[in-house]
């Protein structure tokens, strides 16, 4: 007759009629070898399930509506929507300025990170390279196990005489455990 | 199944299995460039030929190009030359503003103590798709035995126009 031992497994439970157990338990360096008798024992199995990290997407980033002097230079939308310039002459009135928002969703103390690639925005004139600022910061952010709001901000360089236009990019936004 | 063998590895302390460890989400990020704003002039003001009088007075030069005196006399014969101001603002159909001085003074070529003073400036544009061609009358003031000559100001006055 094999050797049996009876497991407690939380969550979920299995009933069979002829379970053979080989249990690799590294928790403490021991091994459950065979018995050599009949033998019954409980161990309590722990295992930890983390929820996956996960982001959904909110608002796009608009820049507004730029002058293109002959000077060029940059325009940055900081997280918190206020719009700044390298010079002031690239700023127009009147226009929708708005840092990208997202929703990221992490497991309580567990840390992320926050990975968004330069991009460039292409449109009738010469591309425009983009650079993108993090509200919650790049490396080591903590999940909180609730929806965090996440905003992205950006630096965009703004050529000299850049021909008038529509410009338009993709931002991607990646969280990974750390 | 009547034989299952189950081969359980329990890493519990040395790391965490993430059944999705990464995620990403994208959104749309805009520009819009606008060519900058940009203002030519095309014809000075001119206010023409004034009658001067004992009393002051006053030559209000409309955008249209007609003129009405107050308290001085114009001459339909002699009108000399009378034009509004006139300047295409080149702005890509995108809204403006336009900044006027509030006054400007001429002085009198002979003898520069004599000056005549400008204020009033009114603006009419005439609106294009992107650009405009506006005209700029203003309000002339004469004072009393005002001396003949003729006035001038080499400097110009600005016209200012800044997208809004």
């Amino acid at each position: 007759m094999k050797p049996q031992i009876k497991f407690i497994i939380p969550k979920k439970t299995y009933i069979m009629k002829k379970i053979t157990f080989i249990l690799f338990a590294l928790i403490t360096g021991t091994t459950f070898a065979q018995n050599a008798a009949t033998d019954s024992g409980t161990a309590t199995v722990n295992a930890e399930i983390v929820s996956p990290i996960s982001i959904t997407d909110g608002t796009d980033l608009n820049f507004g509506r730029i002058i293109g002097n002959t000077s060029g230079g940059t325009v940055t939308v900081a997280t918190d929507n206020e719009r700044t310039a390298s010079n002031d002459d690239l700023l127009a009135p009147s226009t929708d300025v708005q840092a990208a928002s997202f929703t990221v969703k992490a497991a309580y103390g567990y840390n992320y990170k926050i990975t968004i690639p330069s991009i460039e925005l292409t449109g009738a004139g010469d591309v425009m390279p983009v650079e993108f600022t993090s509200s919650l910061g790049n490396t080591n952010v903590q999940g909180s196990g609730a929806d965090q709001i996440l905003n992205v901000g950006g630096k965009i360089t703004v050529n000299s005489s850049q021909a008038e236009g529509d410009y338009t990019g993709t931002v991607e936004v990646t969280v990974a455990y750390e | 199944m009547n034989r299952i063998v189950f081969i359980l590895f329990l890493l519990l302390s040395s790391s965490h299995a993430f059944s999705q460890a990464s995620a990403s989400a994208k959104v749309t990020s805009r520009a819009t460039v606008i060519d900058p704003i940009q203002i030519d002039k095309t014809v000075d003001l001119d206010f023409g030929n004034v009658v001067s009088a004992y009393t002051p007075g006053s030559v209000i030069l409309s955008p249209d190009g007609s003129r009405t005196a107050q308290g001085v006399q114009i001459s339909t014969n002699f009108p000399g030359t009378v034009n509004p101001a006139e300047a295409v603002v080149t702005h890509g159909n995108n809204n403006y503003a336009i900044t006027l001085p509030e006054s400007f003074i001429l002085y009198n070529s002979q003898n520069p103590d004599q000056q005549l003073s400008i204020s009033n400036f009114v603006v009419l544009p005439d609106e294009g798709t992107i650009s405009d061609v506006i005209k700029i009358g203003a309000t002339l003031h004469l004072e009393a035995n005002q001396a003949s000559g003729f006035y001038t100001n080499s400097s110009g006055f600005n016209v200012t126009v800044s997208y809004n």
